[in-house]
């Protein structure tokens, strides 16, 4: 028959056993159902932590150097363990024991064997050195948990029970020697004096009875003792409540393996996972225990060898004051260490209301309490409390630790449901575990700050200061002489302009200098505009503004004259809102020198296109699904004159009339590759011009008429004796008045000194 | 980052209607028409948008502030709310509500315009007290010689070779400066329109 594995420290066990020879843990040899007993949530805990053990935490007191925060029902724990302790104590002082040497030399070779298939591997030297890693308390080795279980879980109570049950599995041998485990026989891998089997006759008393706290809150631990269903927690419920009469103090340790995994489950979910510690070293740290079974010399040994600075730094403790504390000449692990204040404890530890209200005031930010005290020799748990630190929090602990709730604004959104998982799972009235989603071990630094570049912030005060340039400038108080003068310096201007435009006409015209050439995109047009055909429509679309409209109005309206002495249809839309009523405008005062031209029969208008140079697009690419109605809600396309028309070269020409030399561009640029045949000819400000000229020279543009001498040169290539030539005199001489008060502004400017040097 | 599906319909979009503009097949053009369209009437739904924006966004707003600024906001809401109510009910071909715009809109921003002509003049006076270097007084000497040449005064250089080879060389400066400008625009245009087509720039990721 198979050995019976023990789940805690995973030694082969007698298959008849219940209890395991080493360290007195329920065995389970066949799957059973979910247990309910209250402990059990316990047993989670250790199942799901179970890999470090920290042999320096028996250490009291380099434990009593770092502590955080305990609570106050934690502290009575501890009250209540060292008053047990302590009566233990006596019990045993009466009995010799053996020392470890003597021990070891006795320990029988079948359970030697026993030890070495488990986990021998190294000799008994290599097992006997300490290392470095063993002092720090928090380290964790895989190995650690077989040491540390008999250090805290053996009980007095139960070595009667031990003893038989060790006498039915090796009957011969264990009659007739005492089991002493040899150090570092267990586990060779590790090689601590620590690790040594605790013998039954000094095992010490479990000082944290863990069913009376699941007693007196078994109804919530039920549902995360539910979840707990596989491994060794998986007890009979009658072999529990059968094991608890016979047994009233059951042997529940805890141990930091067990924790670690737990832990990182605590920080998020606002547990005091130091004070838990704290409960755990002190049951593992039982003096009697370490008095007999270290030697002196091994705790000097431990202290000058073992307690590095790497070692101080995870305890975040200077070595001055361990070693201050703990010399060679004074044990570490004596009986006087613990001094106890018994009277000022409750012997009960628990009371009903204690837990929900420990677990419903709990919060992230209260535990992060580390002290400065770096040893303590008194293990109340109230004044250390008191004394705990921020600072002093361990430096692995620390990174481990994600973002307080606090931090991020969740604190406050935490519903006060059950825990789903971790230590407290099953809990109600629990703060919820946040579920961060990312790697906890690594938190983010950044907070609810921004991280910001030192280029970004360099970038970020030059944009400052050119709004406050900005700023500055308006904010600068014009003096109101200054004020005066720019605004009598304007008054003369436009007067001055003023006066010169009333006498153009009469006392400057006889100075009119008229232009002798054509500007031969004006010809081109005229010669585009003489040759259309009269069976196809005109496309006029105006794109510009109200403001320009006297410009345009004057350049186009030689041009639309011709168009309609040749009698031609219009079809008029403009990009623009108000270019569709500027455009009727220029039609209806058109038509008025054209006599027996009626707008009415002869123009379409298909109103506003929207979309810009998209709308423009579509309209080269289809008409009809661009512009589908009249600018009165009619369908445009079923009309006599747009009814022969699918697409822009089924127009006899397309004229834009336009304002600037954007959407001049991009009228050439959309429409006139799907113009084929049909001429573009355009009529434009002065100023878009320029723009146009290369569109001219490239054949993409037909011809154009811009600004008031291109208008004046259609007048003339057209013979009409139009209003173009009588405004010549007044363009021509404001244009003179401008150029004299720039010439002298400027001179003076140059005459006269800077402002600035005047002031100097 | 943006969904990848706006990126993914906006590069198809645009490669569409690049491929309908270059290859005028029937089936592209089926494609590319209904989306020119439906881009169209977006501008046209953007700019009634806007309208909404500045009359309850900017106007009425103004009108919670305290300052002078309230008044004018209270003519532009309520020129708007006529205007719109008589367009909406007369129709924009109507002759009465077209003079809406020949007779208010044209004057005054025409007016405006004439305004701009002596801002500019005074302003021009200042030319060279802001700028006085090489390049202030070449600019200052441009402006004077266009003014000059384009106010038909130098009319008689025909008649003068020398001149009208001289005054026919300037006439192409400008020529000469609009296709740099053309060039850089089309270049601009090309690059600009290549990003998006690559989804390397968003510009309609807001």
């Amino acid at each position: 028959m198979a050995d019976n594995i023990c789940p805690i420290c995973e030694r082969p066990n007698d298959p008849s056993a219940e209890r395991c020879w080493y360290c007195q843990a329920e065995l389970t040899p066949t799957e059973q159902p979910t247990p309910v007993n209250g402990t059990d949530w316990l047993n989670g805990l250790r199942e799901e932590s179970g890999q470090t053990l920290e042999p320096e935490s028996l250490d009291p007191t380099i434990e009593g150097e770092s502590p955080e925060e305990v609570p106050d029902w934690l502290a009575r724990i501890r009250t209540r363990e060292q008053m047990e302790r302590d009566a233990q104590a006596n019990d045993q002082a009466a009995q010799p024991e053996e020392p470890v040497a003597e021990k070891k030399e006795e320990l029988p070779d079948w359970l030697k064997e026993i030890k070495a298939g488990y986990s021998g591997k190294k000799s008994d030297s290599e097992q006997e050195e300490p290392t470095l890693e063993s002092v720090s308390p928090f380290a964790s080795t895989p190995v650690d948990d077989q040491k540390s279980v008999p250090a805290s879980q053996d009980r007095g109570d139960d070595t009667d029970e031990w003893l038989s049950r060790l006498a039915a599995w090796k009957p011969t041998d264990a009659e007739d020697q005492p089991i002493i485990s040899e150090p570092g026989a267990v586990d060779s891998n590790d090689a601590e004096p620590e690790t040594t089997l605790t013998p039954m006759e000094t095992a010490p008393k479990p000082q944290f009875d863990m069913d009376s706290l699941a007693a007196l809150n078994q109804a919530e631990f039920r549902p995360f003792e539910a979840k707990r269903g596989s491994g060794w927690q998986k007890l009979n419920a009658d072999e529990l409540e059968a094991e608890q009469q016979d047994d009233p103090q059951p042997e529940k340790q805890l141990s930091f393996e067990d924790l670690s995994a737990a832990e990182e489950e605590l920080t998020l979910a606002n547990f005091d996972i130091n004070a838990l510690r704290e409960t755990i070293a002190v049951q593992q740290t039982d003096p009697d225990f370490f008095s007999e079974k270290t030697p002196p010399q091994d705790d000097g040994d431990l202290e000058d060898e073992d307690l590095t600075d790497d070692d101080l730094q995870d305890l975040n403790l200077s070595g001055t004051d361990i070693r201050a504390t703990s010399s060679p000449e004074e044990p570490v692990f004596s009986d006087e260490q613990p001094k106890l204040h018994v009277d000022r404890f409750d012997p009960s530890p628990f009371v009903p209301d204690d837990l929900p209200d420990w677990l419903a005031t709990a919060k992230l930010g209260n535990h992060e309490k580390p002290t400065s005290e770096p040893a303590s020799e008194d293990l109340d748990g109230s004044e250390l409390a008191n004394e705990i630190d921020k600072a002093n929090m361990p430096e692995w602990l620390q990174a481990a630790r994600a973002p307080t709730p606090d931090t991020d604004g969740l604190s406050g959104n935490l519903p006060s449901e059950s825990n789903e998982a971790g230590l407290l799972a099953g809990i109600s009235g629990t703060l919820q575990t946040p579920n961060f989603g990312v790697d906890i071990r690594k938190p983010v630094g950044y907070g609810s700050t921004l991280k910001v570049s030192e280029r970004q912030k360099h970038s970020a005060n030059l944009f400052a200061n050119l709004v406050d340039e900005t700023f500055d400038e308006n904010d600068v108080k014009i003096p109101q002489i200054t004020k005066n003068r720019h605004i009598i310096w304007r008054l003369v201007l436009a007067v001055s302009m003023i006066l010169v435009i009333l006498l153009s006409a009469t006392l400057f015209a006889p100075f009119i200098i008229q232009p002798a050439l054509f500007p031969p995109e004006v010809v081109s047009a005229y010669d585009q505009v003489d040759t259309i055909s009269a069976e196809k429509p005109v496309l006029l679309s105006g794109d510009f503004e109200a403001a320009v409209a006297g410009e345009l109005s004057w350049s186009s309206q030689s041009l639309l004259e011709h168009l309609m002495r040749r009698n031609l249809n219009f079809v008029i839309l403009s990009s623009n809102p108000s270019g569709s009523t500027l455009m009727n405008q220029l039609i209806e005062k058109a038509a008025i020198n054209v006599e027996g031209y009626d707008p009415s029969s002869h123009v379409v208008t298909l109103g506003y296109l929207p979309g810009g140079a998209t709308g423009v697009q579509l309209l080269a690419g289809n008409p009809r699904a661009a512009m589908p109605y009249t600018h009165n809600l009619d369908v445009a396309w079923n009309s006599d004159i747009l009814n022969s028309v699918n697409s822009l070269s089924d127009f006899s020409a397309v004229i834009v009339l336009s304002d600037q030399s954007e959407s001049s561009r991009n009228w050439v640029e959309q429409i006139q590759p799907g113009l084929g045949a049909t001429p573009l000819l355009f009529v434009v400000s002065a100023q878009a011009a320029p723009l146009l000229q290369p569109y001219y020279q490239s054949g993409q543009v037909s011809g154009y008429v811009a600004g008031f001498y291109g208008s004046l040169a259609y007048e003339q290539m057209l013979q009409q004796t139009s209003g173009s030539l009588s405004h010549l005199g007044a363009f021509q001489s404001v244009m003179l008045l401008v150029v004299v008060i720039i010439l002298v502004g400027g001179l003076v400017t140059l005459i006269r000194p800077a402002s600035t040097e005047r002031k100097g | 980052m943006k969904s990848p599906l706006s990126v993914l319909v906006a590069v198809l979009s645009g490669l569409l209607v690049l491929a309908g503009y270059f290859f005028p097949f029937p089936a592209l053009i089926a494609i590319r028409t209904p989306m020119l369209d439906w881009a169209v009437t977006l501008a046209g739904i953007a700019g009634l948008v806007a309208i909404i924006n500045l009359i309850v966004g900017v106007h009425l707003k103004r009108l919670r502030e305290a300052g002078s600024k309230r008044f004018f906001s209270v003519v532009v809401i309520i020129t708007f709310l006529i205007v719109a109510a008589f367009g909406f009910y007369l129709g924009p071909a109507d002759p009465n509500f077209q003079k809406v715009v020949t007779a208010i809109q044209t004057p005054i921003e025409t007016s405006l315009m004439a305004l701009l002509a002596i801002t500019l003049t005074y302003s021009s006076l200042k030319m060279l007290q802001r700028q006085r270097n090489w390049m202030g007084l070449v600019f200052f000497l441009s402006v004077i010689l266009f003014l000059v040449i384009n106010s038909g005064v130098l009319a008689f250089s025909a008649e003068i070779p020398l001149l009208q080879d001289l005054l026919s060389g300037f006439h192409h400066i400008p020529a000469a400066g609009a296709r740099g400008i053309l060039l850089g625009i089309a270049l601009g245009s090309l690059a600009t329109g290549v990003r998006i087509l690559i989804g390397s720039d968003k510009p309609y990721s807001g």
